[in-house]
């Protein structure tokens, strides 16, 4: 069963009741077959699950909370608004509620992402590889890496939200119930439920994490730098590029060149308010209140953004470790207080054969660490069965409750959203997973996923 | 075995038992008719572990002071004095405290047991590229900001005794088959073009290796009168910077990044290049005599303003001398045109594939012009060049007899896994081997290793020897230094013990 089913069934509900009630002439068909629904308390469609005061009952199911209660064995959780009302054993079921029998199928938080990268690159100078062909023969110029730092980029004011709708439809079949959207360079990220029928109000939290890809050079290790320091300017490093030749794509004296990169517009219009925006977020950063993520794709660049993050103890810094040799810096991830992102899945030591549980060190080396299911990992993800490459790293020592926890709360702590998400437990947010059997078994399926009370995908 | 608790707190129990581990294993491993096996203590995951879980610093720290690590019982070659059998080093806060007989171990100190090993100084590799640094460096970058300790070439060039690495950061401009499309496309070698590189295998011998090749046909542009002199454009010096191989670790990677006045061999040829060259060093010498000036004024009151600086950095170091100046010159005709230069000029002056340098070994010694070779490489006197001479196999004995300090680099100065062995970086103690075959003592081979690079890179003081308060880089071999059996067991670097060959995978470990 696809998304397009709760296309139809979702949409009316809260607009069109509301309507309802101011013009109780006008009532849509669907609200007053929504109230119908209500009167005759039968076992009925999912339809109808989605009127205002909705209870919905799961009954029968194991219950991974992830928090204090454990496991639950043939527990019960009741839905009511959209969130947790009460979840455990013997909880009484109210009369209003429609019971979900899930017997035999187990249930745990739905996961949360810390890194979705989308693309959106605004005034990159990184270079494509091209083909030239000079004095009659062929030559490749390489790809280039950036010489300068991207620009600063706030998603919620340059990302269409309705663009968003195929991640969400992809990322339901993950098992995904919170996205954090983030572009490739530098910027505020946003929080996304995952509710593929409505992408446009599919934005929770406009105002995210701040975030930075980060690799050894001097330019995007500047933006780091700078920032923390309060030297923080809209387009990164700024100081740093005084010596490179002629490359600055804001040089404002290229009248004539029509192919002026979007970013050029605004950086010199919005110019002064950018910078008091980024001033007051990086000051939220160093303040601990904003958490700050870096993508990070090498050991060596750990090295040196733990060397730079030493000094401000009070940032909240995750580490998006897009990489495989993250192991041989344990000892320096263990003494900073980061948290790590990692790709799920087994890693395969740098130049050999070897295969590395790379969450399984860092267990054992007592750092915090959650999944992204957005990075490649080795032995990647499918649709439907996601945590495949999770049960291989059950399989091969990591603890049961650390999965679980890197999976859900663990990546919600790191967003500064651990309150509602995270964990099955009264008052948060309904986001729930259900799966055929066990979750790491390898070949267990998702059975539904439930976002904030409504059934987003189901197989 | 006994051995003495300090009767401190839980700590130093821990502590203790992390040391009792180690001069186990080394006590295990010095049984009679069994190559010792050094590092592998040091390196016993279980006492790492241990010595881990202790929550700050042991014993010393109390006391103020670091820990101490003993070396004791190797046969320490310490290349600028006599070598002392059987003797003790002690290591602290990344420096060499301590080298001798009978010299007392503090109670605490870890002990790395170096019975029947050979203990040398860590080599030095004046000539490296690709080692410790991700990715190629652009305009604007500064490399403190690109090293990367994690390089897996640095493991391996550690596997072979390299502590201290010469590495090439960018090439230098105007020169060595560098032509239009360069400029033209930047970041585009020419050298990768596939008809380049179909040609350069199929070698033909045209004497001087700086022709040019036609752009239309591939064919080279033989001499021919007159020929036409490029105009002089600034001189684009190689940049280099010295890297401890420093395994895992930023601190201390970074050793110098100003070492050379690394130029490409056609900078400095030709009547022009030749003329804008006097000129720069002439204008550096003006602006240090003004500046000398200046000072001297403010410093008596009197008002001044400074001098505009009309080089770079790196030229006055050079006038200075506080680098050299370092060209490749293979032809006797080009290396006598660089000393005379030098002499001239007056900068201290380093010699790279000086194949024919051999011919003129006393205007070398009298010049103090140290060089690099490659004791392996051959090549014939060119054809119809009177002057060409070819390579020598008894260059080192001759360099050795005149006087004149030269170090060795292998065939490539990259590390490569792939093809034969023996050509890449990972073969420099063996490139050392064959200046001994050349007639030289296996002595100036070792120096030629240790301190001859660390005396052009102008570290003399700090690397290239076993010495106290020298920096604690240290191998423990299991043979002569230059035997092809020899294998590094570990290697030390800034005091930590960064490879052990326990661990390696690519020189295996076995029993011979």
């Amino acid at each position: 069963m696809s998304y397009q089913m709760f296309r139809v069934t979702r949409l009316p509900c809260f607009g069109c009741l509301n309507v309802a009630k101011a013009d109780g002439a006008a009532m849509p068909v669907a609200a007053i077959f929504a109230l119908g629904a209500v009167l005759m308390s039968a076992a009925c469609l999912p339809a109808v699950s989605v009127a205002a005061d909705t209870i919905v009952a799961y009954r029968g199911a194991t219950i991974e909370t992830v928090a204090d209660a454990g496991t639950i064995q043939n527990g019960i959780i009741v839905v009511k608004n959209g969130l947790i009302d009460s979840v455990g054993s013997s909880v009484s079921i109210p009369a209003a509620a429609r019971i979900v029998d899930v017997t035999g199928q187990t249930v745990m938080p739905a996961l949360v992402d810390v890194y979705h990268p989308v693309s959106i690159d605004i005034g990159s100078t990184a270079s494509a590889p091209r083909v030239v062909v000079f004095g009659g023969r062929t030559f490749t110029i390489p790809s280039s890496a950036p010489s300068t730092a991207a620009p600063f980029v706030k998603l919620s004011d340059n990302l269409d939200p309705l663009s968003l709708r195929r991640p969400l439809i992809t990322n339901a079949r993950y098992g995904v119930g919170l996205m954090n959207i983030v572009s490739r360079g530098y910027g505020q990220s946003l929080h996304v439920r995952v509710s593929p029928s409505m992408p446009e109000t599919s934005i929770i939290n406009p105002d995210g994490a701040l975030f930075i890809a980060v690799t050894n050079t001097t330019a995007s290790l500047d933006v780091l730098r700078n920032g923390l320091k309060g030297r923080a300017g809209s387009s990164g490093s700024r100081g740093s590029r005084g010596t490179s030749s002629g490359r600055s794509f804001s040089g404002g004296s290229s009248s004539g060149s029509g192919a002026t990169p979007a970013a050029t517009s605004s950086t010199s219009a919005s110019a002064s308010s950018t910078e008091s925006q980024l001033t007051t977020l990086w000051q939220s950063v160093k303040d601990g209140k904003t958490p700050l993520i870096l993508n990070v794709n090498n050991a060596a660049t750990i090295l040196y953004v733990l060397e730079v993050h030493k000094d401000f103890d009070k940032v909240q810094l995750t580490i998006v470790a897009d990489g495989d040799d993250i192991y041989q810096t344990l000892d320096q991830l263990k003494e900073s207080k980061a948290s790590i992102i990692l790709r799920s899945g087994l890693d395969v030591a740098p130049r050999s054969s070897d295969r590395i549980n790379v969450p399984r060190m860092l267990e054992t080396a007592g750092i915090q660490f959650g999944f992204s299911t957005s990075l490649d990992g080795t032995l990647s993800a499918m649709p439907d069965t996601p945590l495949f490459p999770v049960s291989l790293l059950v399989k091969t020592g990591l603890s049961r409750n650390a999965a679980l926890n890197a999976l859900t709360l663990t990546p919600a702590k790191v967003l500064g959203v651990d309150k509602t998400h995270g964990s099955i437990e009264a008052g948060k947010k309904a986001n729930l997973l259900f799966f055929e059997g066990d979750p790491f078994a390898a070949t267990s399926g998702i059975k539904q996923l439930v976002v904030e009370g409504d059934t987003v995908y189901e197989d | 075995m006994k051995i003495n608790l300090p009767p401190k707190s839980a700590v130093l129990a821990s502590l203790m038992l992390a040391c009792l581990a180690t001069i186990a294993a080394g006590q295990a491993e010095a049984q009679p008719g069994k190559r010792p096996v050094a590092g592998q203590d040091k390196t016993d995951p279980k006492a790492e572990s241990e010595k881990s879980d202790t929550p700050e610093k042991p014993q010393s720290a109390k006391e103020g002071k670091s820990p101490v690590t003993a070396i004791v019982g190797g046969d320490i070659y310490t290349v600028t004095r006599e070598v002392i059998r059987r003797g003790t080093i002690l290591v602290q806060d990344g420096k060499i405290l301590k080298v001798g007989y009978d010299i007392s171990i503090p109670e605490d100190a870890i002990r790395i047991d170096a019975t029947g090993m050979v203990v040398t100084p860590g080599f030095v590799s004046i000539s490296t590229s690709g080692v410790g640094l991700a990715g190629t460096p652009s305009t604007g970058q500064k490399f403190a900001d690109q090293l990367d300790p994690f390089d897996s070439n640095v493991k391996l060039a550690l596997g072979v005794g390299i502590t201290t690495a010469c590495v090439q950061v960018s090439s230098g401009g105007r020169g060595f088959r560098r032509r239009a499309e360069d400029e033209l496309f930047p970041g585009l070698d020419p050298r990768l073009s596939q008809l380049e590189q179909n040609f350069a295998s199929f070698n033909p011998d045209f004497g001087d290796p700086n022709t040019a090749l036609c752009q239309c046909c591939g064919l080279p542009i033989l001499p021919t009168e007159p020929i036409e002199e490029a105009a002089p454009e600034p001189i684009r010096p190689q940049q280099n910077a010295v890297l401890k191989m420093s395994a895992g670790k930023l601190d201390g990677m970074l050793v110098s990044d100003s070492v050379f006045f690394h130029v490409t061999p056609g900078a400095l040829t030709g009547a022009l290049n030749r003329h804008q060259w006097r000129e720069t060093i002439a204008k550096a010498r003006d602006y240090l005599k003004q500046q000398a000036e200046h000072e001297k004024k403010t410093a008596s009151g009197t008002k001044s303003s400074p001098p505009r600086k009309p080089v770079g950095d790196d030229i006055l170091a050079l006038v200075q001398q506080k680098i050299a100046l370092r060209i490749s010159a293979d032809s006797v005709t080009a290396i006598q045109d660089m000393i005379d230069l030098a002499k001239e000029l007056k900068y201290k002056l380093v010699i790279e594939s000086a194949i024919e340098g051999w011919v003129i070994p006393d205007e070398l010694a009298e010049a103090g012009v140290s060089v690099v070779i490659t004791p392996r490489q051959r090549r014939r006197a060119a054809f119809a060049q009177e002057d060409s001479t070819g390579s020598n196999i008894q260059s080192s004995a001759i360099y050795e007899a005149a006087g004149v300090q030269f170090s060795v680099a292998p065939l490539s100065d990259s590390i490569s896994l792939n093809g034969l062995a023996g050509r890449d970086l990972t073969s420099l103690p063996l490139e050392a081997a064959f200046a001994v075959r050349g007639g030289c003592s296996e002595q100036t081979a070792l120096k030629a290793l240790t301190i001859v690079p660390a005396s052009m890179l102008g570290l003399q003081d700090r690397i290239g020897s076993i010495e106290e308060g020298k920096d604690a880089d240290l191998l423990l071999l299991n043979g002569q230094p230059l035997d092809y059996r020899t294998y590094v067991q570990t290697a030390m670097v800034n005091g930590n013990v960064v490879y052990s060959r326990v661990e390696d995978k690519v020189y295996p470990v076995h029993d011979r």
